[in-house]
């Protein structure tokens, strides 16, 4: 919001300059001494000060000031810090900084020359605007202290020839109480200077009984390189607000943690200080609230794209991007089986016309990007997994069963279709218009879009973390709702393109409504996946296929025309497909199909009993968890042993997580890389108060999720996994959190 | 005809729907513009940097202690900036022969807090002895660091740190063997820049071998900057 800001201050500064412009302008213009006064002097052995008093409505420009020595006597400057001038921009000059009212520059010596040391000091400046004088050159003798034919300053610091700062001159920390349950701590950070974000901490020294709230440290500035990655800093002034929930008995002690550097070279020690606060005349007492999880990171705080974006960038931006982001995501799996979900409700209604094609698709989508958005507002407000409560087997099922009930609609069974049902009811109760079948369509795009929410959740999750984590409605939602517009551009051409082939189209349509129709209980059987075992549903799959291939005539006499005997080519080759997947049902283990060997016991004895018993060891060398107790375990166990700590984050209906088991985790190469590591499976399959507690650990907002933590059990942040990873990127990652954390002596 | 064209196209999309239906996203899939990041964050390092730190053209040289070619390389580096003076050199620590690899790298990344980090690379690299931890402590020594200090800095989180970030980076970038050399030619006016590989993927695995024609393409490439 900042930088919306800036452009309106900047306005009506330059706003109210120029109505002082027009005042002054009646007066007589000033010599330029008179607008710009100067004064030099030797203030110390080791400083010369140039000080300049502005005129009213004058300004000096920072980049047309310079001082040098006239002439080489021996005298040695220092590097010179020019303060930091306001911001103005204009269309000549472009962005620059100018000084007003009044401007004073210390020259550090760091030698002294022979006899008086003649500067030479430029500058130019204007008036307003509109009237610039000429630049000013000027010479001035300043007289080296008595006692210092040949001082030298102390130089430690070898990029600069300035005497460095102390740590106190460079961070200034003032900390008062400012009410009854705010204290406030405030550092001047000398220019040039920078504190890093995540090395300043503020905790009690000692307990007293004192309470304190969550702080919020304030976003920094962001940057980034080699050696800690993004990581953000703070420049300038900081004010960090420290909340007060009840106050403990005489005075509190406060310890500031904090570390900076000046530039990118010189790092100063990190500083520790206690800092004694006496507490409110009336003090009262409020319940302490819970308090925060611990997830600190070691280095630098690295965030995905996703959330560095958030953090960083304007709103345009993020909007953009999630445009672009949300047409990128129409093209997965996902968003693809959307397209026939509305091109059949299209389809629905006959005598179609283009425009109402195209109505009827972006009430669609607009349903969609509603829903997404106020899934974004309702994640902001709950901060709480929104996805496990959609991935319930209730949910699923119901959800299964509208995609074959609308597929059997599509087969011809019935002409009962939803939204007409929809249009009925709410044209009886309205009017006699057709804006009940967009509201029918509208409600389909809501559904839709819950059910397939899940199956983007990996590139969604660091957004949603992100609204979590901050709260920011506003942001969440509207970024989200631009996401979800951004994936119904290519339904939006699907839906009113289709409608119009589609009617003008002749019977090859009925073709057509067939094959939507298998994509819909695909789709089903791909929903049924996440709550039911894989033999199940290559068995339902099987059975797809073998019936869609009798009723392209698999078996049937071929007739005469070639492109019979084509379809007829195509059927049986499906017809095989679908007896193929069948037979794995039938005979387990006959199929080199890794499926088996994992759940064919299930397959054979068939009752729901043994598909609980069988989700015990999915993934070798994993020790299973459900508790934060139990990992607080393994962690301490990791911590003896000297081993860095996997924690992978699986759930029963994640079937990115039980495709994983089956590829990646099957690979001979990571299961001996994993030997390196205290590796924890975390099973959140129930969605209860123990798995979120064990989520909200490390912030993970749902399967698959991978966390990697140091064998002192702090989080290797840039290490995470969101989604699933093949073998051999997940060979890649382990080897580097070996190399750097295996070997610690 | 009509209808056989319709029929192959809706078994085409219906099979790209149900093939993309159970394909898993694309991991690792890098393009130009991000590599071009990744590469600039070792470009744009200054610590860990022998030569002219203004220089335009930059050499980045991803190396391990135990690797015969990257010490050849290291020495053919330190001699090169000394007779061109438009050359920085940047080395990056990138472990990949086992826990002495590791270890010297760490020992090294931590004596930047000493700002000794070209001292103790040089000593390093160039050791006659196999690199046991004692060995790097008396290196340093010898180089007039403060051992105490660089023991306590060897496992700190900063060192685990900057070694996770060049190994996680160069990993972005592709790196997969030692020596890899980076090159690029800023310009420093925009601080835009031209960022190369010298050697190309395919050729990583024979210059592995040979530093001579890593050398070789290192001058071919100083020439074309030079050029340019």
């Amino acid at each position: 919001m900042g930088k919306i800001k800036l452009p309106i201050v900047t306005f009506f500064s330059v706003l109210l300059a120029f109505m002082a412009f027009n005042i002054s302008t009646v007066a007589a213009p000033l010599a330029s001494d008179q607008a710009f006064n100067l004064h030099v002097k030797r203030v110390n052995n080791t400083t010369i000060n140039a000080n300049w008093k502005i005129a009213k409505n004058f300004y000096l420009y920072k980049g047309k000031i310079s001082i040098s020595l006239a002439k080489d006597n021996g005298t040695v400057l220092g590097k010179i810090n020019y303060p930091k001038g306001i911001l103005k921009e204009n269309q000549v000059l472009g962005k620059h900084q100018v000084y007003a009212d009044s401007l004073s520059i210390n020259i550090p010596v760091k030698k002294w020359g022979k006899g008086d040391t003649d500067l030479l000091v430029k500058y130019q400046g204007c008036e307003g605007d509109a009237m610039c004088y000429p630049p000013v050159s000027k010479v001035i003798a300043v007289s080296p202290p008595k006692n210092a034919p040949s001082f030298e300053a102390p130089a430690t610091d070898s990029n600069s020839l300035a005497a460095p700062l102390t740590s106190d001159q460079a961070f200034n920390l003032h900390v008062k109480r400012i009410n009854n349950n705010t204290i406030n701590a405030n550092w001047k950070i000398a220019k040039t200077f920078h504190l890093y974000k995540d090395k300043v901490s503020i905790s009690l020294a000692n307990e007293n009984g004192t309470v304190l709230g969550k702080i919020d440290y304030p976003k920094g500035i962001q940057k980034e390189n080699q050696l800690l990655g993004k990581y953000q800093v703070y420049e300038g002034n900081l004010n960090i607000k420290i909340p007060v929930k009840t106050w403990g008995k005489g005075d509190t002690d406060l310890l500031f943690k904090y570390q900076g550097c000046k530039g990118e070279a010189m790092c100063y020690p990190p500083v520790s200080k206690v800092i004694a606060i006496s507490p409110p005349a009336n003090a009262s007492l409020i319940a302490a609230a819970p308090s925060q999880a611990d997830s600190s990171s070691f280095s630098t705080p690295s965030l995905s794209s996703t959330q560095s974006l958030l953090k960083g960038g304007n709103m345009f931006l993020i909007l953009g991007s999630f445009f672009v982001f949300g047409l990128f995501l129409s093209l997965t799996p996902c968003v693809l089986p959307m397209i026939p979900i509305l091109v059949g409700l299209v389809l629905g209604h006959k005598d179609i016309k283009t425009y109402k094609a195209f109505l009827l698709s972006l009430s669609y989508v607009l349903g969609m990007a509603i829903t997404y958005a106020v899934a974004g507002i309702i994640t902001a407000l709950l901060g709480n997994s929104v996805q496990a409560i959609l991935q319930n087997v209730y949910v699923i099922t119901a959800c299964s069963i509208i995609f074959v009930l609308l597929a059997l609609s599509l087969f011809g069974l019935y002409e009962l279709q939803l939204p007409s049902f929809l249009t009925n009811k709410l044209n009886s109760a309205a009017n006699k218009t057709k804006s009940g079948s967009y509201l029918g369509v509208f409600i389909m795009g809501v559904i839709s879009s819950l059910i397939v929410s899940p199956c983007v959740s990996a590139p969604l999750t660091g957004t949603l973390i992100y609204i979590a984590t901050t709260g920011n409605m506003l942001l969440g939602g509207s970024a989200l709702f631009v996401l979800a517009l951004g994936m119904g551009v290519l339904l939006l051409i699907a839906g009113t393109s289709g409608g119009k082939f589609l009617v003008k189209a002749g019977g090859w349509m009925q073709v057509v409504r067939y094959f939507l129709g298998v994509v819909m209980i695909v789709f089903a059987i791909w929903m049924l996946g996440r709550i039911i075992p894989t033999v199940w549903t290559d068995l339902l799959y099987g059975l797809l296929l073998v019936g869609t291939a009798l009723y392209m005539g698999a078996i049937e006499p071929v007739g005469e025309s070639r492109w019979k005997r084509f379809v007829k080519m195509i059927a049986f080759f499906i017809l095989i497909w679908g007896v193929a997947l069948s037979l794995q049902f039938f005979l387990p283990g006959m199929t080199s199909s890794n499926v088996m060997s994992r759940q064919g016991n299930v397959s054979q004895v068939g009752t729901s009993q043994k598909v609980t018993k069988a989700k015990t060891n999915h993934e070798p060398g994993f020790t299973k968890i459900t508790t934060v107790q139990e990992l607080d375990k393994l962690i301490a166990k990791a911590k003896k042993e000297n081993k860095p700590v996997i924690i992978d984050y699986y759930a029963d209906w994640c079937t990115d997580c039980k495709e994983m088991e089956v590829t990646t985790f099957k690979d001979l190469n990571v299961q001996q890389a994993l030997k390196s590591f205290v590796a924890v499976q975390a099973d959140i399959t129930k969605n209860n108060a123990v798995s979120k507690a064990l989520k909200k650990k490390y912030k993970v907002f749902g399967p698959p999720y991978f966390v990697f933590l140091t064998p002192q059990g702090k989080q290797i942040q840039q290490m995470s996994i969101a989604g699933m990873i093949n073998a051999k990127d997940l060979i890649q990652h382990l080897n580097i959190v070996t190399t750097v954390y295996g070997s610690q002596k | 005809m009509k209808k056989i064209a319709t029929l192959i196209g809706v078994l085409t999309v219906g099979a790209l729907i149900s093939t993309s239906m159970f394909a898993s996203p694309q991991l690792g899939k890098r393009d130009v513009n991000l590599r071009y990041g990744q590469a600039k964050v070792f470009v744009e390092q200054t610590n860990n940097c022998i030569g002219n730190l203004n220089a335009k053209i930059v050499i980045v040289d991803f190396f391990d202690y135990n690797c015969p070619d990257c010490r050849a390389i290291s020495k053919y580096l330190t001699n090169l900036v000394k007779e061109n003076k438009n050359i920085k050199v940047v080395f990056v620590d990138y472990p990949k022969l086992g826990p002495t690899s590791t270890f010297a790298a760490k020992a090294c990344l931590a004596a930047m807090e000493q700002n000794k980090y070209p001292e103790l690379h040089d000593a390093i690299i160039n050791a006659k002895r196999h690199l046991t931890d004692a060995e790097v402590y008396a290196i340093a020594k010898k180089q007039g660091l403060d051992v105490a200090k660089l023991k306590t800095a060897v496992n700190s989180n900063e060192v685990n740190g900057q070694l996770l970030n060049n190994l996680v980076t160069g990993t972005q970038l592709n790196i997969k063997y030692v020596p890899t050399i980076l090159m690029a030619k800023l310009n420093t006016e925009n601080k835009n820049g031209k960022i190369t590989f010298v050697a190309p993927e395919k050729a990583m695995l024979i210059l592995m071998n040979t530093h001579q024609e890593t050398k070789a393409a290192i001058q071919k490439q100083i020439k074309i900057f030079s050029a340019e």
